[in-house]
């Protein structure tokens, strides 16, 4: 079993590697799409002030 | 995240679980570096090199698409197959300086596969830096475009013409003439198919997240742009 230790190796370090990237990608969307959220939040209370204004 | 991990995994896995207890140690390897089990990174390196370049190919015919069209799908799609490509070339270049650590006894040692990959890698760093240093998105896109345009004709000649010939060939240790050969038996060619496969999902599975980030970027600005406006 000794000699499979380098396949193991390299597969966890791949493994790793792309795992770090995805959720480096899933990070990213999360706090896209949570300022999207607020930027929709803030543009629907400034319509329903100006509403109220009238 | 949990999710991530299992939908990774399940792409994975099997060829893992084939690798490490069906296919069975080369004998060539053995014979050559005196562990036969080594041959199994081939299931891991092989697909991560043939798919880095199958992406900046591909990254460079939509950059091409993108020129002619100016269609930003064509440039969101030519982008994140080069970032992701990156990556696999990235790993390529680590699980081979491991390969080359375990035969060779030497991390890193410029032989001619391992220079054209380090070329490979400085050429895309350099791609996604030049696209984060231009701010206008038109010209961000066009320059992107017609970089991946030539980074994919850089690669044709780094992987598949350079390392071929003969005066290089004379000089490399890269053992890529013992699969040429059929030196590994079927069960090696079976597994790395589906690794291949599986590598290949993940991949377009990231392209793809690249893509929705960039997608979602383009509407914040859209409506930034729209709110001041």
């Amino acid at each position: 079993m000794d000699g499979a230790f380098p396949f193991f190796v390299v597969w966890l370090v791949t493994w790793g590697g792309l795992m770090v990237y995805l959720l480096r990608l899933d990070l990213q969307i999360r706090q896209l799409e949570r300022a999207s959220q607020s930027l929709k939040d803030r543009e629907r209370e400034e319509f329903v002030r100006s509403g109220e204004d009238q | 995240m949990a999710g991530w991990v299992i939908a990774e995994g399940s792409a994975l896995l099997p060829g893992f679980v084939l690798a490490f207890f069906w296919v069975r140690p080369a004998a060539d390897f053995a014979s050559r570096y005196g562990n036969g089990e080594i041959a199994k990174i081939v299931l891991v390196h092989v697909p991560l090199a043939i798919l880095s370049f199958l992406g900046f190919v591909t990254a460079g015919i939509l950059g091409a698409l993108y020129l002619g069209k100016k269609e930003p799908a064509y440039d969101d799609w030519s982008y994140a197959l080069c970032e992701a490509g990156f990556v696999y070339a990235l790993l390529a270049t680590v699980t081979g300086s491991y390969f080359s650590q375990l035969t060779w006894g030497a991390w890193w040692q410029f032989d001619p596969r391992q220079t054209t990959m380090l070329m490979v890698l400085i050429t895309y760093a350099a791609y996604l830096i030049v696209r984060q240093a231009v701010e206008d998105r038109e010209r961000q896109a066009a320059i992107g475009s017609a970089y991946a345009v030539l980074g994919a004709i850089s690669c044709i000649a780094l992987y598949f013409v350079i390392p071929y010939l003969p005066a290089v060939q004379e000089q490399s240790l890269h053992p890529s003439g013992i699969l040429a050969k059929g030196g590994l038996d079927w069960r090696y060619r079976s597994v790395l198919l589906l690794t291949t496969m599986g590598f290949g999902v993940v991949y377009l599975w990231l392209a793809s997240l690249r893509v929705r980030i960039l997608s979602l970027q383009r509407r914040q600005w859209l409506s930034v742009l729209f709110s001041e406006g």
